[in-house]
């Protein structure tokens, strides 16, 4: 008990340490770069305290910021949904069917490989410059690499699990839900943050390329474009907060709730 | 269907069945490696055989037959009457390495097999917090296996088995991966155990003390391709306890067990 309590203690003092560290090196980053801008930088380039002082007149008063954020994410969340849903599928399937894995692995690694930028240009033809292409994007960006970690995971189930199923009479429904889910939770997990990362970067770059809508990506662009770097910065900030929610958070989230996770 | 009681008055079988397990001339290959070949015996209701022999010996591909997990090439095993090819409900198997879920307290894990045969997980549930009171688990119900020690692990594999009612129970070496107190504990309480349910049991094990303590028999696997070389009785009473350990009966049987074991591994190395 007393090594419990004591360890539990050790980590809170590193990770209060941690803290430390972090913001030392935060307050050292942005005064360097306060610095530099004021002596040796432009007007217009963006300092930390401009920012700060920018952010409440942007995050209150900018009339395009919310609905761009709205139309962003909205894009960024269904295409995250629909590739999480059916890449994790394609791969947990191509786990356990190897012939299935054979007839379709080429294509997830095709997929995967092609630079997604390249692609956009046929999709925009196909579906018009609208959001339609920006969804598709983000589907063909995200889909693969969760195909791909699903596939792993459900490659690497241990034999034993699926032994004890097979001894006990379940049925293929049990071994799937109960087990080759479950089983490859922490590689699905890794893919979903692969995933979010391409998906932001795609749904910026379908924003920039089609260059019609009101998305953040392009908002963040014409802001910049109008030199009103602070203010854009504001608005990026949006976006990484949102990308290290998806990366970190929920990772964090699913641990909390699911103490068994590390020891899988 | 008898009632889902594991109480001691009331047997794990029910009464009038052929039960018991009948092994006869079980062959399996490994591409063109043979495993073992014409192996036969049989194991009676209420009645615990021990498999000894070399690691390689092919103990652990044997259990597996028996449970169907593995089809033989030839031969047959017949449990309750029936021809075994597939796993069957009435066969439960206690792993060495536990087997237990990782993400499923250690509840759900003793009602696996329940659930999975179709009961309400609620029901389950409550059949198998009787299973974990006989193993002497209470308490710890919730737990997740990472938060258990070895022995509790063992003890959730061994309620998992248990809580479906077979009537063949297979151990495969299920004391192998803890230590050495904790084994004799649990053997002890696994004699306990069984001398209130008693079911057929097979009991694979690299411990020769251990085999003899818990078999009526003991088979001694040895040769190439391996088969049945010797099966030693074990007239010691039950129930055993650590005084039948002291007794030089069983002495004697140990010494006869472990000379037959090294005169198999001494034909081995020739």
């Amino acid at each position: 008990m007393a090594t419990v309590t004591s360890n539990k203690l050790a980590v809170q003092q590193s990770r209060g340490k941690g803290i430390f560290i972090r913001l030392a090196a935060l307050f050292t980053v942005l005064i360097v770069w306060e610095i530099a801008i004021t002596t040796f930088g432009r007007d217009f380039m963006a300092t930390p305290s401009g920012i700060i002082s920018a952010a409440p007149d942007v995050l209150l008063n900018d009339p395009k910021l919310w609905p761009g954020v709205w139309e962003t994410f909205t894009v960024v969340f269904r295409g995250m949904f629909v590739a999480v849903v059916a890449g994790g599928i394609i791969g947990l399937l191509m786990g356990r069917i190897p012939v299935l894995a054979d007839a379709v692995s080429p294509y997830v690694n095709g997929f995967y490989a092609t630079p997604m930028i390249a692609v956009l240009p046929l999709i925009t033809l196909w579906l018009g410059f609208n959001t339609s292409a920006t969804f598709a994007l983000v589907i063909f960006a995200a889909l693969p690499p969760m195909a791909v970690a699903a596939y792993d995971g459900s490659r690497a189930i241990g034999v034993r699990y699926l032994e004890v199923a097979k001894s006990f009479g379940a049925r293929r429904r049990d071994v799937w839900i109960g087990i080759a889910i479950p089983a490859s939770l922490p590689n699905l997990l890794a893919g979903f943050r692969l995933a979010s990362g391409r998906a932001l970067s795609a749904v910026v770059i379908a924003e920039f390329l089609i260059g019609t809508g009101a998305g953040l990506g392009i908002h963040i662009m014409r802001l910049a474009q109008n030199f009103d770097h602070n203010e854009a910065i504001v608005a990026l900030l949006i976006l990484t907060l949102v990308g290290l929610f998806l990366a970190v958070g929920i990772e964090a989230i699913i641990k909390r709730s699911f103490p068994w996770f590390r020891k899988t | 269907m008898t009632a889902l009681q594991p109480d001691a008055s009331e047997s794990l079988q029910s009464p009038g069945s052929k039960s018991g397990i009948k092994v006869s001339g079980l062959t399996k290959y490994y591409g063109d490696m043979c495993v073992f070949k014409d192996v036969n015996f049989e194991i009676g209701p209420a009645e615990i055989v021990s498999v000894v022999g070399p690691s390689g010996c092919g103990k652990t591909t044997l259990l597996r037959c028996l449970n169907g997990l593995i089809v033989a090439d030839s031969g047959e095993v017949v449990v309750d009457g029936k021809k075994v090819d597939s796993p069957q409900p009435g066969i439960a198997i206690v792993f060495q390495d536990f087997g237990l879920f990782p993400w499923k307290t250690a509840l759900d894990n003793v009602a696996y097999g329940l659930t999975v045969r179709g009961m309400p997980r609620k029901k389950a549930r409550e059949v198998a917090k009787q299973y974990v009171k006989l193993v002497a688990l209470e308490g710890f119900e919730d737990r997740y296996p990472h938060q258990l020690s070895g022995g509790m692990q063992q003890r959730a594999g061994l309620a998992r088995a248990l809580a479906v009612e077979p009537t063949a129970l297979l151990m495969d070496e299920p004391f192998g991966a803890l230590d050495a107190q904790t084994r004799e504990l649990m053997q002890f309480e696994l004699l306990q155990i069984w001398d209130r349910n008693p079911a057929s049991m097979l009991f694979v094990t690299h411990g020769i003390e251990e085999a003899v303590l818990m078999g009526d028999r003991v088979l001694v696997l040895g040769g190439r391709p391996s088969s049945v070389f010797e099966v030693v009785d074990v007239p010691l009473s039950r129930p055993r306890d650590a005084a039948t350990v002291a007794s030089a009966e069983f002495q004697e049987l140990r010494a006869k067990v472990w000379d037959l074991v090294m005169t198999v591994r001494r034909n081995a190395a020739d």
